[in-house]
């Protein structure tokens, strides 16, 4: 009773976490966190358009102060999201080419794509809330 | 408006329309365009968005190749991109620096000159920039104008091929034509300079501080980017072949020269660079230590430097539209002869900018292809008006000007018909300053026609804001207003331009200018 009385003493809540937390993530199937990246060749581009997980397009630029505020909230959205969606972010003074294609007439300007098709998107900067309403709605 | 992009295929997104299958064409032939601009600077996208609003069917070929620096950039030309702005921006940047250190003397005890950060300027100006380059674009979509980023040139006198950055060709039909691709600066043919010199290309997008600069040239692009420099600090000479300021008045050239020296601008002349070396590469965001050799009075000597800077002259892009193959009349220097409605020899080909024979000017070219695109396409018939353009260089003093100098005037209406009317003058907003090697050069020129009722043919300004200045005076010049109608005038006070109000001391009466107490 003594030894386990002075072990019993030294386990404190953090030796719980760290002996619980994995055992939970072990029986919790992973749920799969979407990819932000920045893109840097137009084949990546191809390869996101086309593909069957659905990929946020953010167009931005750096002198766009409205891109540098939605840019990073977009990001937490994404990666909290519990549908897998990519995000993706374009430069448009790199892509030009690629902002006119898709008819990107201002910034920042969002446009959810997925298997060839553009199936939604949004122009300016939105708060938080209208954003994940936003992602709700489109990843239904 | 163009429809949004929605592809089912399978092979690519992009389902551009071409410009074939829409809209309607303005006049009767059978080419693709009515009008092809080639080269979307000030001229160009000027001549563009007027022909296009006037109903034209028009496209714009717009390529910069990258400089032997390797510097690139947007929609836009010369004046936004590697001219007019940044080179505004960087000189307004050295201005503050100066105005920091007479801002003790109005009682900002703590203004106190700190070190200035040539990277965060960089940013800013490149931001704007950037932000312009995309506003363009969007601009020409807006007003239905085809944007092609490709390389033109002629394969008749009514096809033009481009050529994009992956080589991809494209050849296009069109009524009318207009050149407005503008120029670039010029190498000198000298072991090293393209391997390790700059041009007005290259400075304004400079990754890192420039460091000990030397400017090579007597142009108002050289004495400009050296007035700025050593505004902000860096160590700065112009080398010189000659007189500086060709073409321009000699009083105010010489006297633009003097302020420089005067605040410490380092000045070798009559001297020219015979090689340029590298005795250490640039690295880790510094500049590379390079080594020129120069002759000076006949002597060859050596001075390190860590960026040399040539601004030696600009040529016009007119060899690389190849020219001959429509049989295009243009001189050895590229400039290409138009008449007073800018048409080449060659029947449907327009030209019209810095590739001219006329002052390089961003609103003159904006005028001249607005204009002319109204006169090919709406029922206008007026010509652009090439004399009494004003201008203005930015060097630390700046320089203010219309009409002619004084010693065009001489040489057109003879000395004996010429007055010159001048004063020096101190801005209020300089009275307070500590007396510095700067005072002593504001300086006021007319000169007049006698035998016109001493009709204003020239006016010169030195000092601070010389286009804010000069500007409004121009309109003066092309109504023919005399000195009696400036004298009329009543100035506002206390400003610079009120100088011109108050003229009375003549140049051939030999009084002293010297600056009087109001």
């Amino acid at each position: 009773f003594q030894t386990f009385q002075h072990y019993f003493k030294r386990i404190n809540l953090s030796m719980l976490r760290s002996i619980v937390r994995p055992l939970i993530r072990a029986v919790t199937p992973s749920r799969s966190v979407g990819s932000v990246t920045t893109l840097t060749s137009e084949e990546e581009f191809d390869e996101a358009f086309h593909g069957t997980t659905p990929t946020l397009v953010d167009f931005y630029a750096d002198w766009c102060g409205p891109c540098k505020q939605l840019s990073p909230i977009l990001r937490k959205v994404v990666e909290a999201h519990a549908k897998e969606v990519n995000m993706l972010l374009v430069n448009v003074d790199e892509f030009g080419d690629l902002a006119h294609e898709f008819d990107v007439m201002s910034i920042p300007c969002v446009k959810l794509v997925k298997e060839g098709k553009v199936v939604g998107g949004f122009v300016g900067n939105k708060p938080e809330e209208k954003l994940v309403e936003f992602l709700d709605k489109e990843l239904e | 408006v163009r429809e949004a992009v929605v592809s089912t295929q399978s092979t690519g997104f992009r389902v551009q329309a071409p410009p074939e299958e829409t809209s309607q064409k303005k006049d009767d032939h059978s080419y693709t365009f009515d009008l092809a601009v080639v080269g979307g600077g000030s001229g160009g996208l000027a001549c563009a968005k007027e022909a296009a609003k006037l109903g034209a069917k028009v496209c714009v070929f717009d390529f910069v190749h990258p400089s032997p620096y390797k510097t690139t950039w947007g929609l836009g030309g010369t004046c936004l991109n590697v001219g007019c702005i940044p080179k505004k921006l960087m000189h307004t940047a050295s201005i503050y620096g100066e105005l920091m250190e007479d801002a003790a003397s109005f009682g900002w005890d703590d203004a106190a000159k700190n070190d200035h950060s040539w990277s965060s300027m960089v940013g800013s100006v490149q931001g704007h920039i950037k932000k312009q380059n995309w506003s363009l674009r969007i601009d020409l979509q807006e007003k239905d104008v085809t944007y092609y980023n490709e390389y033109a040139a002629f394969v008749d006198s009514h096809t033009l091929k481009g050529v994009n950055k992956r080589g991809k060709e494209r050849e296009v039909t069109a009524n009318k034509i207009v050149l407005a691709m503008g120029g670039r600066p010029n190498y000198p043919d000298i072991p090293g300079a393209s391997e390790y010199a700059i041009t007005s290309d290259d400075i304004f997008s400079l990754k890192y501080n420039p460091g000990k600069t030397l400017c090579v040239g007597a142009s108002y692009i050289s004495l400009e980017c050296a007035g700025f420099l050593h505004g902000l600090g860096i160590d700065t000479t112009v080398m010189v072949r000659s007189i500086l300021l060709r073409g321009f008045d000699e009083d105010c050239a010489q006297k633009i020269g003097e302020y420089m020296e005067a605040i410490g601008v380092k000045f070798l002349r009559p001297a020219t660079p015979t090689k340029i070396e590298c005795v250490k590469e640039a690295a880790d965001g510094n500049p590379p230590e390079l080594k020129v050799t120069f002759l000076q009075d006949g002597v060859e000597k050596s001075e390190t430097y860590n960026t040399v800077l040539f601004a030696i002259g600009r040529t016009p892009l007119t060899s690389k539209v190849n020219p001959d193959s429509i049989g295009l009349k243009y001189e050895s220097n590229g400039k290409v002869p138009v008449n007073e409605a800018e048409q080449t020899n060659v029947e449907n080909v327009y030209a019209l900018g810095d590739i001219i024979k006329a002052p390089e000017l961003t609103p003159l070219a904006i005028q001249s292809g607005r204009l002319l695109a109204r006169r090919l396409f709406g029922e206008s018939k007026l010509l652009t008006d090439y004399q009494n353009v004003p201008t203005t260089v930015f060097t630390p003093i700046e320089y203010g000007c219309c009409g002619l100098s004084e010693e065009a005037a001489i040489a057109k209406y003879g000395a004996e018909n010429i007055e010159v009317y001048h004063t020096k003058h101190t801005p209020t907003e300089q009275v307070v300053r500590e007396p510095s090697e700067r005072d002593g050069f504001n300086y006021a020129k007319m000169v007049c026609v006698k035998s016109e009722n001493e009709k204003v043919v020239g006016l010169h300004y030195l000092g601070p804001h010389a286009g804010e200045v000069i500007g409004g005076f121009a309109l003066g010049l092309t109504m023919g207003a005399t000195k009696s109608d400036f004298d009329r005038l009543v100035g506002i006070h206390p400003t610079s331009s009120e100088v011109f109000t108050t003229l009375k001391i003549t140049k051939s009466s030999g009084e002293s200018i010297e600056d009087e107490d109001c």
